[in-house]
């Protein structure tokens, strides 16, 4: 399973993209709302181009570190 | 020559009066009967001539003995009893606007000499009786009355040891992003060195001063382990949090190194656009990779987008740190906003294996210089409470001081000032 993050368009239907998500096997794990981000858990890639009605973006998570 | 006429006022015209003033002023008097267009007063009166006005009872002469003047009109027997130099006219346009420059010059004269007396009376500037760090000194801290009082300052990192003498009292908020692991305790001593560097206040061993804001609230955000590792995921957990608690800094001395020409994460950028959006600021550490002088490394993620502050890192020679990472990819964000400094900077350290009997250690990194600009923030927010996040940011810009020698690749506007 790997994590994935997802910068949310502004006025979607959360709803739908629940839906959408569930109907890829996609687990939301969380959703920020003050920053109009979500967490996304998936054995399978996200790729953006099956989310670009909800999605500006879609990472994997990242290794990251003290400098 | 210049010729200095003077009016002369007779007691009397009689005879032998004016033939006593002729003896003793050696001229002779022409009576002003006698003028006429072809004989005019200036065509007469010279040395040795004078002309008697005989209406008024005035002889104008010229070029006389001031003091022999003064002598007759002191002596009775003299029929001479006033005289003056003869005096120049003007219109009343010039005589207007020479009363006016007077006036200005006066105001001058007064001006001058008030300033003349502040100066004089100016008192020395006042020596500091706190010893600072370098770092501290660098940036001009004595300077500011600010403390940082208020404002909500978010140490996202590896903890903090709230067991530490320096914060054990402190009234800190803090909440955990790394599953087992507790933000009031820090083995690895990372995040307890930013938090002090922002934070801080004077060493309890020396009385040095070590920290920037020391009465901003403490907010604690552990977001790498006690490794020092983490991930994306949870540094988004820790910034919504700041967030939706309306913190108004967040320092980020973490990063993950990029590839030149990599371009900026949507992700972040988005989350520092919607972070100054809410108010708040985001500084992050450009990073440590570089290994000056070869070629230095691009500025690392998330500080390489343009919505995130970039920190470069300065030494104590005011060079450029060996390791600080560079603006390289500026037409993509990737660019150094600002630096400060980050070579042996003495800060809190827990005790532990690196550092056995002291509360303080030296640590050196952009995560050194990140939080010396987290900390300036909170003064300045401080300072100008109307001011957005966004004018935050534009005001440590405008402030910062170029750096001779160094480039704006490496240190962006500059190092941060008070």
């Amino acid at each position: 399973m790997k994590t994935y993050i997802a910068v949310l368009k502004k006025d979607i239907d959360i709803e739908n993209l629940e839906k959408e998500l569930k109907k890829k096997n996609i687990k939301p794990a969380a959703h920020y709302t003050s920053i109009g981000v979500v967490k996304l858990e998936s054995e399978k890639p996200v790729y953006l181009k099956d989310f670009e009605e909800y999605f500006i973006s879609v990472e994997e998570d990242k290794n990251i570190k003290i400098e | 020559m210049e010729k200095e006429r003077y009016i002369v006022v007779l007691e009397d015209q009689q005879k032998k009066s004016l033939r006593k003033v002729e003896n003793e002023l050696e001229v002779t008097i022409t009576s002003s009967e006698f003028l006429s267009s072809e004989n005019r007063s200036y065509e007469v009166i010279d040395n040795d001539n004078g002309v008697l006005y005989k209406n008024l009872g005035v002889l104008v002469v010229e070029n006389m003995d001031e003091e022999q003047l003064k002598s007759a009109v002191k002596n009775d027997s003299n029929p001479i009893v006033y005289f003056e130099k003869e005096r120049e006219f003007f219109s009343a346009d010039e005589l207007s606007i020479i009363n006016e420059l007077k006036k200005q010059s006066a105001e001058i004269t007064d001006k001058i000499s008030e300033l003349e007396k502040y100066i004089t009376n100016k008192p020395l500037p006042q020596k500091s009786l706190i010893e600072m760090e370098w770092g501290l000194k660098a940036l001009n801290i004595e300077n500011s009355l600010y403390t940082g009082k208020g404002i909500d300052i978010c140490i996202l990192d590896t903890g903090i040891e709230l067991s530490h003498p320096d914060f054990s009292g402190r009234e800190i908020e803090g909440k955990s992003f790394i599953s087992g692991e507790s933000w009031d305790r820090d083995p690895n001593g990372h995040g307890t060195h930013c938090a002090g560097i922002a934070a801080g206040n004077i060493r309890l061993d020396n009385g040095k001063r070590y920290g920037i804001a020391k009465d901003a609230n403490l907010k604690i955000a552990k977001v790498l382990s006690d490794s020092g590792k983490g991930t994306t995921s949870s540094v988004i957990d820790a910034i919504d949090w700041a967030i939706t608690k309306k913190f108004r800094v967040l320092s980020l001395s973490l990063a993950s190194a990029v590839k030149l020409n990599d371009t900026p994460s949507p992700l972040f950028e988005t989350v520092g656009a919607r972070a100054l959006e809410n108010n708040c600021i985001i500084i992050a550490a450009a990073g440590n990779d570089s290994s000056r002088p070869s070629v230095p490394k691009p500025v690392s993620s998330p500080a390489n987008t343009s919505s995130i502050m970039a920190v470069g890192a300065i030494d104590g020679h005011m060079k450029i740190a060996k390791f600080s990472n560079a603006g390289l990819n500026p037409a993509t964000g990737g660019s150094v906003n600002i630096c400060a400094p980050g070579v042996d900077i003495i800060s809190t350290y827990p005790k532990n294996s690196k550092n056995k009997s002291s509360n303080y250690y030296a640590m050196s990194g952009t995560s050194m210089a990140t939080p010396h600009v987290s900390g300036m923030m909170a003064l300045y927010m401080e300072q100008f409470p109307e001011k957005t996040a966004k004018e935050i940011w534009e005001l440590a810009e405008a402030k910062a001081k170029p750096i001779e020698g160094l480039k704006y690749r490496d240190i962006g506007s500059g190092l941060i000032q008070a």
